[in-house]
């Protein structure tokens, strides 16, 4: 998986927890554009784990594009440059304060958080910010950050 | 008549086995939603059965070909064995480990089904992770090569963890054996395999509709039967589903349910970004990630066929939060049930009908008195156990102190049934007639049969509420084998003696041939007489109790009593083995139920004298239930345990009560406080314990008695004791005589019975008020005899003796007798399940007996694991006796947290519980 794939994988991850850990694999799928859960019949014996929200799995496919865009607009390589920054000097408010002063400088980028935030406020029933959403690509950058070989990975 | 005795012996078994099953003790839902399926399965293969009988006899090769393939897809699907191949790769180091630990836990316990266990890594298309139960009982849990992959992925840092990639394993590796201990795999894959092989009729339709198109003068029956069948499929599917999720669900409460508590906790830990609306459990994402590891194929139209006629269950999002909120495995839903078992019994007796009919036709011509014979004895048959089954299942979810004896509700499940099987009957009725498929039997010969199951229904009604329904508590019996003695000669001297001699007398009278059924009133009266004679024997009444002639008398384990010919004599299976006990049982219904049948048939030869033959049947068919009726009159010591405080003064459950304080004490001192408060309250009716004071012709409530007074002391209730004691002294005056308890005139003393009556006056503080030391060297002399010329049939007596004994600083016969007599019983090498372990542990630890200690530790241990498998909500005697066993072994290690937990919460249920009893009743 790309750099960059892992990094939108994670995003994904953090903005749909649900898909927490299932996010790479779905995400490759994605992008091949093969259908995301095949369709099963259950067989006796096996720990068959029954089937996976479509709303969930439409979501997660709404997503990509924005995640994508994001990523493409800057975000990308802040994330990069926090990741390959020494241990010590990264703070988790830093980054938060970068990528909110990234978003405040791109109006498109503005627009495509809100867009994301605004996804998710559907599929949540609660109010989701473009904040909530900033928050989470930091957290899924500071889990990232934590990684064994997430230098690696950079 | 040797078919209709079978016939009838069928039923009976049946009945009993269903009564027997104790369904208050299995959790949620899966049971009936199991029978449910399987009883439709088994609809479509007899619907498959009467295709190739149309097919043959019309002559369709489309039919003929359809139903074959059906059949051998249906046989082939069962039979494959869908295990992958094993692969080179190495177990997964976490999977070894719950297997290791579970292997540790099962050690000498091949009582749970599970002889050997043991983990392998297999490639190809076998289920993620799954086990395969070889023979004899060899279970091998199976985990796919990409799978071991996938888990020690999430071992990394990357994934979920290592902690919890453990936790995750072991809870799918305990949710596949929940499967096999549930047995619901095989029921799983024959009705997937027939429902799969269903499929096919789609393509039959087609070609009957092709050929209907195409072929001039083609036959619509094809395209009729292929319709039907594909209608019932559908039906069937729809339940399917139902049975799917239950499936899942019940094994996922299992596994959770035997988890420790903060394994559990961890897995059910909710994390992520939302704020307000709850995140996902851990166990969610773990299981979607699972789920997408397989690869997202297309399968195609056939696979998505498949896929529609048997889904995935809930979807994972459910299946997760019910994992976590089911505490108590699901709660029933018997009107639902009802109605789904009527309407599958209604369509599976019409199946078997129209099948029967389709093969007897070109042999024989039924006349419709035969056809409507026919037609009610296969309706009789699959209803009778059916509607006892849901009349049955109306129990709570969990054990209640109050009363839950749903009459109501039982009621509604036997209408409903009813309503169910007629309806569905009635349609596929209507459907056969129309379509001329098969000769049916005639419209009123349905209807009135139809009617009769109402009947059938109605005293499923009463059985049920007789007999069957508990409020949960569960039972451990003093006599694990005490049904060698009280059920099995009674169900062996009806079928041997009751139902042929019958028979006999009825040809005798002239009332009909065993055909016509004649004996049936007969048969039917002796047996009533006998229940009523058994009944007056055990009445307070001495005018009644000195009519009864023949009788099972009021007496429980270990000294059973029977009368004969106004004669009392007893069976003490501490003193005679189990064989020669159930041989003096049989020879007792031997002699008993003939009196009865010859007492009938001469009362019906004098009424022959006055009324014709019809009439004097229904006399005695109808005078039967007024006879039965006369149990409601005759009165009886039960009478006193009316009542919601009163009745909790049964013996179960006052073990129950006991042990749930004593458990409670070391798992939950809080909820322990609470309860004792509570029981103390309970204590404190004016009412206790008249009605559990023994009497000479009933001593078996000194058991009841003795638990009562414990609690009085354990709960510090000192001025209740007081209050008591004077009756109770006046009472055990008449039951000790030459300072032990014998059961009747001129019978030996009882050591069990002796021993109680010792330990009453020893708790109850009256010693000074009889002989006591004397008793207690009456008990050595009978423990003395006992260990030389008893039988290991039962310990309890054993153990109480020894207890008493030690207590009063008597050491008792040599420690090493004890332990030879002990060793020689099948009770201590292979412990029943409804036997207590704790008084084996007391046992070894009053005879010192390190060896038997250390044969009990796995013992304890899977049996614990049994009891949070089965219903630990439920059957909780099972799971406190467990809990007090390990606690005397020392073994309250975290393996018996998950016990620890529920005991507290069960604690606080029933104190919480008994006192609005209490606060009820003043």
């Amino acid at each position: 998986m790309t750099q960059e794939n892992t990094i939108a994988a994670r995003i994904l991850g953090e903005l749909i927890p649900e898909l927490e850990y299932a996010a790479p694999v779905l995400l490759e799928r994605s992008e091949r554009g093969d259908p995301l859960v095949g369709t099963t019949s259950p067989t006796d014996l096996g720990f068959e784990t029954g089937s996976v929200d479509s709303v969930l799995l439409e979501l997660f496919k709404s997503l990509v594009p924005y995640v994508r865009t994001i990523l493409g607009w800057g975000v990308l390589i802040v994330i990069q440059g926090w990741l390959s920054a020494g241990r010590e000097s990264r703070h988790h408010d830093e980054l938060v304060a970068t990528l909110n002063a990234l978003i405040d400088e791109n109006g498109k980028l503005r627009q495509t958080v809100e867009r994301i935030a605004e996804l998710l406020t559907r599929r949540d029933g609660a109010t989701v910010t473009a904040g909530d959403v900033v928050e989470s690509i930091a957290e899924a950058t500071y889990h990232l950050g934590e990684r064994d070989g997430a230098h690696s990975c950079v | 008549m040797l078919t209709i005795s079978a016939l009838i012996v069928l039923i009976v078994w049946i009945l009993v086995a269903i009564i027997r099953d104790h369904p208050e003790r299995k959790p949620g839902n899966l049971a009936p939603i199991q029978l449910i399926s399987a009883l439709g399965a088994w609809a479509l293969v007899l619907a498959n059965a009467s295709a190739i009988a149309i097919a043959i006899r019309d002559g369709s090769a489309i039919l003929f070909c359809t139903a074959t393939a059906t059949f051998a897809i249906t046989l082939i699907s069962f039979l494959r064995d869908d295990a992958g191949r094993i692969a080179d790769r190495e177990t997964p180091k976490s999977v070894k480990l719950v297997v290791d630990d579970l292997k540790q836990l099962l050690g000498g316990a091949p009582r749970l089904g599970i002889d050997s266990l043991e983990a392998v890594v297999v490639g190809g298309r076998s289920p993620g992770i799954g086990v395969a139960v070889a023979q004899q009982g060899r279970v091998i849990v199976r985990v796919r090569r990409d799978v071991a992959e996938w888990l020690e992925r999430h071992q990394q840092k990357d994934g979920a963890g290592a902690a919890v990639a453990a936790i995750f394993t072991r809870f799918t590796v305990l949710h596949e054996l929940a499967h096999v201990l549930n047995g619901d795999h095989r029921t799983f894959r024959f009705v997937r395999s027939v429902l799969i092989a269903n499929l096919v009729w789609i393509a039959g339709a087609a070609a009957a509709a092709a050929s209907l198109v195409f072929a001039s003068g083609a036959s619509a029956t094809p395209l009729v039967v292929a319709g039907t069948i594909i209608l019932l499929l559908v039906t069937q599917s729809l339940v399917a589903r139902r049975f799917i999720a239950e499936r899942e669900r019940l094994a996922d409460w299992r596994a959770m349910q035997t988890l420790p508590p903060a394994d559990a906790a961890r897995l059910l830990e909710r994390r992520g970004r939302r704020r307000g609306v709850p995140n996902p459990t851990e166990l969610e994402k773990l299981m979607t990630d699972l789920k997408v590891q397989a690869p997202a194929r297309d399968g195609g139209f056939v696979s998505r066929l498949i896929a529609l006629a048997w889904p995935e269950g809930d979807d994972i999002h459910q299946r997760s939060e019910r994992a976590g909120g089911d505490r108590a495995g699901g709660a029933p839903r018997p009107v639902l049930w009802a109605a789904l078992m009527g309407m599958q019994c209604g369509l599976l007796s019409m199946s078997l009908l129209l099948a029967a009919m389709l093969v007897a036709t070109p042999w024989i011509d039924p006349e419709p008195v035969i056809s409507s014979l026919g037609m009610s004895a296969i309706m009789t048959l699959i209803s009778a156990p059916a509607a006892i089954f849901c009349e049955l299942r109306v129990d709570p979810a969990r054990m209640s102190v109050r009363k839950v004896k749903h009459t109501g509700r039982r009621v509604i499940v036997g209408v409903v049934f009813y309503l169910a099987f007629a309806v569905s009957a009635l349609t596929l009725y209507r459907f056969q007639v129309r379509l001329d498929v098969a000769l049916m039997p005639p419209w009123p010969f349905f209807a009135v049969t139809v009617m009769m199951i109402a009947v059938v229904v109605g005293l499923g009604i009463w059985v049920s509420g007789a007999f069957g329904i508990h409020d949960g508590g569960g039972e451990l019996q003093t006599m694990p084998r005490s049904s060698w003695v009280q059920v099995f000669p009674l169900l062996a001297g009806m079928a041997l003696v009751l139902v042929p001699l019958s028979v006999v007398a009825s040809q005798w009278l002239g009332i009909g041939s065993f055909r016509s059924g004649g004996w049936v009133p007969l048969m039917l009266m002796s047996f009533v007489g006998y229940i009523v004679s058994t009944g007056m024997a055990r009445s307070t009444n001495p005018a009644l109790r000195m009519i009864a002639p023949m009788a099972m008398l009021d007496t429980t384990a270990p000294v059973y009593g029977f009368r004969v010919f106004w004669r009392d004599f007893y069976v003490d299976l501490s003193r005679t083995t189990l064989a020669r006990g159930a041989a003096a049982a049989m020879a007792v219904q031997v002699v008993a139920m003939p009196f009865f049948v010859v007492g009938v048939a001469l009362l019906m030869q004098a009424m022959l004298g006055f009324f014709p033959a019809n009439t004097t049947l229904a006399v005695t068919f109808f005078g039967a239930f007024g006879v039965m009726a006369l149990i409601l009159v005759i009165p009886d010591r039960y009478r006193a345990y009316s009542g919601p405080s009163a009745r909790l003064l049964d013996t179960d459950w006052l073990r129950i009560l006991d042990a749930l304080l004593a458990a409670a004490r070391i798992s939950s001192p809080a909820a322990a406080d609470r309860l004792n408060a509570s029981l103390a309250q309970w204590l404190r009716d004016e009412r206790f314990p008249d009605a559990l004071l023994p009497e000479p012709r009933a001593v078996w409530p000194l058991a009841p008695l003795l638990t009562l007074v414990r609690l009085a002391r354990e709960t510090g209730e000192w001025d209740v004791l007081e209050r008591w004691r004077g009756r109770i002294e006046h009472s055990l005056r008449q039951i000790i005589s030459n300072d032990t308890v014998a059961l009747g005139p001129r019978q030996p003393p009882s050591m069990h019975w002796t021993t109680v009556a010792a330990t009453i006056v020893d708790e109850a503080e009256l010693r000074g008020a009889f002989p006591f030391e004397r008793m207690l060297d009456r008990i050595e002399t009978l423990l003395d005899e006992r260990l030389e010329h008893g039988t290991a049939n039962l310990l309890t007596d054993l153990v109480a003796a020894c207890r008493l004994l030690r207590r009063h600083g008597r050491p008792g016969p040599d420690p090493r007798r004890i332990r030879n007599f002990v060793r020689s019983s099948s009770l201590v090498s292979h412990p029943l399940l409804r036997q207590s372990l704790a008084e084996l542990c007391e046992l070894a630890d009053l005879t010192a007996d390190a060896e038997l200690r250390e044969r009990l530790g796995p013992i304890v241990r899977s049996r614990s694991w049994e009891g949070l498998q089965l219903n630990p909500r439920k059957d909780v005697l099972l799971v406190l006796d467990c809990y007090l066993a390990a606690a005397c072994l020392g073994e309250l290690d975290a393996r018996q947290q998950a016990a620890g937990v529920i005991i507290g919460e069960l604690a606080e249920r029933v104190s919480g519980e008994l006192m609005a009893v209490v606060t009820g009743e003043r």
